[in-house]
């Protein structure tokens, strides 16, 4: 039986990648539209059972176009069963959007405060697969720890949202402790709230995974971003995990060390030729941090740059981060006013290093006339 | 360096006029009008071209201004001479700067010099710009004491020897004037700045972005609002539930009361249609007679009177002859086949034995034929023998005359020969003599040769029969055939002869056909009639079988017989389709039965069905009530949802303004970066400008009290600031100069100036130009004056402008 374990869509998020309003408009739109496409995925490879570990929203409210938005695709895909945990983001405001709409959909399974358990393969011969879930309330997270239990004949899939540890803790409210998850017959633990993947080893017998968010929000979540699909056999119990690539869109924070780099000219070969390292697709946001050390003379304009290659992608943003290195002996003996301003500079016991390096380019570029701010 | 002299070919009042200079001092004191203004321009105009270039009318260019008066030539040249090497610079000046002609030859060797710029001859040489040059080597009196900057930077750079050197400090001011324009557009104080006004536009943000706690807690209260109304919803629902469900039990009671009703009745059509199949049976006595039955009695009394009819049609009168017939016919009664056979038989005969008389006719032929054919033979014979004879004859003739001809030549050739030979040859007469002899000989032969001979012919035989009977074969072969139509003859007699006396007949050759023709009608009567009579017999058994069939139903089932017996079997026929029908009811009433017991519960059915407590209206009245309230309940929770949504919007709008705070902030801090930098870079130029210019004050200072010194008491009191501004400590404190006599400030000033020229030229000095610089000078200040002016002529090459004897004019 295929499974879709997916976490993190926060739908409905204000988008911050420093987008204006129409961009940001449209990449929310876009994050919404991650969920029907989601479904379409299950569709096409036969996945039967899509579990939401958690956030599935970003905020406790729900915007109505974006919750009928999902329940509508809930609805159409009748022969897919959605299991929905709350998160530490979304509360019950899309639950009451449904029942203000109807009934709930029966393919919509819901859980609470306790565990609640689903068989997901009823009608099938084999091992059955039982699926566990329960929502953290901020008081009964012992509680849970201590009132799992799970048949060992069956395959066992346990859905959380919280921060795995090693160990509780004092702050338990959204912790997963995994020392206490161990032993107890998981074979799948399928977990939300941490936006990056990752996967290890519960016990001897299973594993439990993070899919990461389903696509990236802000430069803080960049590089590749999915789900993790699940293919179970249900004759001898393995659960097999692999991850789908399936962000629309991808967030790359590029470097580019321009060290001794003289020109801005130079600097748009050296950004060329990273980005055609073939990584970086037209759809992707690129956020290109400009790193190294150049000398006072050289000229960096980070504005050109982004001129350059900003129709090259979906958004482009450049950081210039580059320290002016200054070799104050070629200066030791220029009689000229601009030896003289570099002395100063160099002796100044008001400025820091990075500021010193800074006011002599700064200086160098007026006294050669050129623009002073670029 | 210094001037060594220049010619003037037209240049304002003066043209065509040469003047030579010294080193050291070098008095002009000619009176006003002379041109030494003019002469000083010149000096300026071939060192760095004309002013005000660019002014558009002509009245204001400085080039108009000194156009000769007489229209000729308008330049000159001048020799000079600069780091030990003289030069000499030509300069022919046109309408415009475009037209104007310049070359600098070195003096010895008169060669063209391409080291000098036609515009910047003067700055090549002194190192500074024709507005410095003004400022130093050019004094005069109206220059001398002007509130205008007395430093420019030219002077600066080159008191600093940076004219080798990037032009940054002669940018310096530009560069702080377009820092200070930068920094007054990033400004933080001032309205229009970038820094000021996005630190109120955040501000103002922030000021909206207070209201998101507003909103958050309407959107609260909103919610709690909807959460009541939601719980409203659930209870409506809930009775909503309750009450579908008393409706459900109203239904289950009312829809269980029709199922029974339905039941019994289905149950008392049953009983009904098996009483009436009941009473049928019973009229028949218990026992139904089925239809197959009834159809084969029906059928057996039509059959029954069929046969009857068919009866009558066959009945047979038998005549008076049908006895007799009978006893023709007692054997067996021929079929017409077999007369017509015998028919045959008897044709066959007739033409056999007209076949009897073809064949002996034809023996006869025969016969005729073979004795023909036999004179015939000999015909031919005798032909042939006569042919012969005749041939032989014939050859005989033609032999004869051949032979009688060839003797005849050979009895001439013989005669020939003897006579030829005249009896003299013996050959000759041998030849001919034996030629003579065989033509006697030959015809003798000829006539020897018998004439026609008589052909030897057989005479013709006579006709005998018995020899062509034993000898034609045609004959023998029709004997034979004659010999078997007789048999086939005798045979078919016998035949017909047997046939006919069966039926007492007897044979004639000529009648029998007619006789057998008879025998045919008689026997097809009588075979008519027996057939008549046998089917007529066969009838009525049949006829008696049905009957007993139809008769034997009738009194099983029990029905009183009449003379309309098609009646009664309709009767009967009528009551088994009535009992079919009730039957086939019974069966569908009992499926129905069946089935409505297989689908419901039919002990249910039979139990008492309890009453209820509120009427089914009653009921649904109550349900369209919650229902309305439902309704609304949804429209309420769908007005209480849009205000949300719309706060939420709100809100949302407030987060994209927060992102915006943000940006801004980030903008912010960036642009106050930008500010810092650009304040520091400002602050340290300027320290680097007047560390730079500290570095020449001194030494201009220096020569500034040097020169002071002769006419002033207190040089040590001056100071001079970064700009050359010149103070004096008065009364404690160092104070612009005011209280000196304005000789005394002239004085200053060009002590002042020479100061900044000594300061500026510490290798080679230049040649100063004054014209008249002592002109306001009393006479206590211009003794000091030419005091002044003596000195610096120790240094300098002076070009002393004046018109007046005092002041210096009589040297």
């Amino acid at each position: 039986m295929k499974i879709i374990h997916t976490a993190d869509l926060h739908l409905d998020s204000v988008m911050k990648a420093n987008l204006d309003k129409a961009r940001a408009k449209e990449r929310r739109d876009e994050l919404t539209q991650n969920f029907v496409r989601l479904s379409l995925f299950a569709h096409q490879t036969g996945a039967k059972a899509i579990l939401i570990a958690g956030d599935l929203f970003d905020d406790k409210r729900v915007s109505k176009q974006v919750g009928k938005t999902v329940l509508n695709e809930i609805n159409r895909n009748a022969d897919i069963d959605y299991y929905y945990l709350k998160g530490n983001h979304d509360k019950d405001s899309f639950v009451n959007l449904i029942k203000e709409e109807g009934e709930v959909p029966e393919n919509l399974h819901l859980f609470d405060y306790e565990w609640k358990k689903y068989i997901l393969n009823e009608n099938e011969d084999g091992r059955k697969i039982a699926l566990y879930g329960a929502e953290f309330s901020g008081d009964n997270n012992g509680f849970l720890m201590n009132t799992f239990h799970a048949d060992a004949e069956d395959i066992n899939i346990v859905m959380l949202h919280g921060q795995e540890n090693e160990y509780r803790g004092k702050d338990t409210t959204d912790i997963i402790p995994i020392s206490e998850m161990k032993g107890k017959n998981i074979d799948y633990l399928a977990l939300g709230h941490v936006h990056e993947k990752k996967m290890a080893l519960l016990d001897s017998r299973g594993t439990y995974c993070y899919p990461g968010c389903l696509e990236g929000r802000g430069f803080d979540e960049c590089g590749d971003h999915g789900f993790m699909l699940l293919d179970v056999n249900e004759e001898n119990g393995d659960v097999i995990a692999e991850f789908i690539d399936f962000a629309n869109r991808k967030l790359h924070h590029v470097i580019v060390d321009l060290t001794d780099c003289e020109s801005t000219a130079k600097a748009v070969e050296l950004v060329r030729e990273k980005l055609s390292s073939g990584k970086y697709n037209f759809k992707d946001l690129v956020k290109i941090e400009l790193t190294g050390k150049i000398s006072e003379e050289a000229e960096i304009n980070e504005e050109y740059i982004l001129h350059v290659f900003k129709e090259d992608f979906y958004f482009l943003k450049v950081k210039n981060s580059v320290k002016v290195n200054v070799d104050y002996r070629k200066y030791a003996n220029d009689e000229s006013l601009k030896g003289w301003f570099i002395r100063l500079v160099e002796n100044s016991e008001e400025l820091d290093e990075e500021m010193k390096g800074q006011v002599v380019q700064m200086g160098l570029r007026a006294l050669s006339g050129e623009e002073i701010v670029q | 360096m210094r001037i060594i002299s220049c010619h003037i070919d037209g240049f304002g009042k003066i043209n065509n006029e040469d003047f030579s200079f010294e080193n050291g001092l070098n008095i002009f004191r000619e009176d006003n009008g002379f041109g030494k203004s003019t002469l000083a321009t010149f000096i300026k105009v071939m060192l760095y071209g004309f002013e005000d270039e660019k002014r558009k009318s002509l009245q204001d260019k400085e080039r108009e201004k000194y156009r000769p008066w007489n229209k000729g030539t308008y330049g000159g040249r001048m020799c000079f001479e600069v780091k030990g090497k003289a030069y000499e610079v030509s300069r022919v000046f046109g309408k415009n700067e475009n037209d104007d002609s310049f070359e600098v030859r070195e003096s010895e060797s008169n060669n063209l010099v391409d080291i000098f710029d036609k515009s910047e001859l003067g700055s090549q040489i002194f190192g500074i710009d024709r507005d410095s040059f003004f400022r130093t080597a050019y004094i005069a009196a109206h220059d001398l004491n002007k509130r205008e900057e007395k430093v420019t930077d030219s002077i600066r750079a080159k008191l600093g020897n940076l004219t080798d050197a990037t032009d940054d400090i002669n940018n310096y001011e530009n560069v702080c004037g377009k820092i200070d324009k930068k920094l007054n557009e990033y400004s933080p104080d001032r309205k229009t700045g970038l820094i000021k006004s996005l630190k109120s536009n955040i501000s103002e943000i922030d000021n909206e972005l207070r209201k998101a706690d507003d909103i958050e807690k309407a959107i609260e209260i909103n919610e709690n609002q909807m959460k009541l109304l939601n719980d409203k919803l659930e209870r409506d629902k809930e009775k909503l539930e309750s009450l579908k469900k008393e409706l459900q039990e109203v239904n289950k009671t009312e829809i269980l009361k029709e199922k029974k009703e339905t039941y019994n009745s289905y149950l008392g059509e049953l009983e009904e249609s098996r009483k009436k199949a009941k009473e049928i049976e019973d009229n028949f006595g218990g026992r139904i007679p089925d239809k197959e039955e009834l159809i084969e009695a029906k059928s057996s009394y039509f059959e029954y009177k069929q046969l009857l009819k068919q009866m009558d049609e066959n009945h047979f009168y038998k005549d008076e002859n049908w006895e007799k017939k009978a006893e023709i016919f007692k054997e067996g009664t021929p079929t017409d086949e077999e007369i017509k056979e015998y028919i045959n038989l008897a044709g066959n005969e007739k033409d056999k034995r007209r076949e009897l008389l073809t064949l002996s006719t034809e023996l006869d032929k025969a016969v005729d034929e073979y004795n023909m054919k036999k004179q015939e033979e000999v015909k031919e014979r005798n032909l042939r023998i006569q042919a012969e004879t005749d041939r032989n004859n014939s050859g005989k003739k033609s032999l004869k005359i051949i032979l009688l001809i060839v003797s005849i030549l050979l009895i001439i050739a013989g005669a020939a020969s003897l006579i030829i030979s005249g009896f003299n040859n013996m050959l000759l007469m041998i030849t001919g003599g034996v030629c003579a002899l065989m033509g006697v000989i030959l015809m003798v032969f000829s006539l020897l040769i018998k004439g026609k001979i008589e052909a030897k012919l057989e005479e013709l035989p006579k006709a005998d029969r018995n020899e062509a009977l034993s000898n034609s074969e045609e004959a023998k072969k029709k004997q034979a055939q004659i010999k078997d139509t007789e048999n086939e003859i005798i045979l078919l007699n016998g035949q017909i002869e047997r046939f006919l006396s069966k039926y007492g007949y007897s044979y004639d050759k000529e009648e029998v056909v007619n006789v057998l023709l008879e025998l045919m009608k008689l026997a097809a009567d009588y075979r008519e009639g027996a057939d008549k009579i046998r089917k007529y017999n066969e009838l009525s058994k049949e006829c008696e079988k049905r009957e007993n069939q139809y008769e034997a139903f009738l009194k099983k089932t029990g029905v009183a017989l009449n003379d309309d017996i098609v009646k009664v079997f309709e009767s009967i026929q009528d009551v088994l389709a009535a009992y079919g029908e009730i039957n086939q009811e019974i069966i569908r009433k009992k499926t129905n039965v069946e089935k409505y017991e297989a689908d419901n519960d039919i002990g249910e059915l039979l139990k008492d069905i309890p009453e209820v407590s509120r009427s089914r209206e009653d009921i649904m009245d109550d349900t369209d009530d919650i229902n309305e309230e439902l309704d609304k309940d949804k429209e309420n929770l769908h007005r209480q949802r849009n205000k949300i949504e719309e706060l939420e919007e709100e809100k949302r709008e407030l987060l994209n303004l927060k992102n915006d705070r943000e940006e801004k902030s980030e903008l912010l801090t960036s642009l106050e970066r930008e500010y810092n930098l650009m304040k520091f870079t400002r602050e340290y130029l300027t320290k680097a400008k007047d560390g730079l210019s500290n570095k020449y004050t001194g030494p201009t200072m220096k020569a500034f009290k040097e020169y002071c010194s002769i006419f002033l008491e207190n040089p040590d009191d001056f100071r001079m600031d970064t700009n050359f501004e010149m103070t004096r400590f008065e009364e404690g404190l160092q104070r612009k100069i005011k209280d000196l006599s304005s000789g005394q400030k002239d004085l200053t000033d060009l002590c002042m100036r020479m100061a900044l020229v000594s300061a500026m030229y510490s290798e080679e000095k230049p040649f100063i130009i004054m014209d008249d610089p002592f002109v306001n000078l009393d006479d206590k200040n211009l003794i000091s004056g030419m005091k002044l002016l003596d000195e610096l002529s120790k240094e300098y090459q002076i070009i002393y402008f004046t018109c007046h004897k005092a002041r210096g004019g009589d040297k």
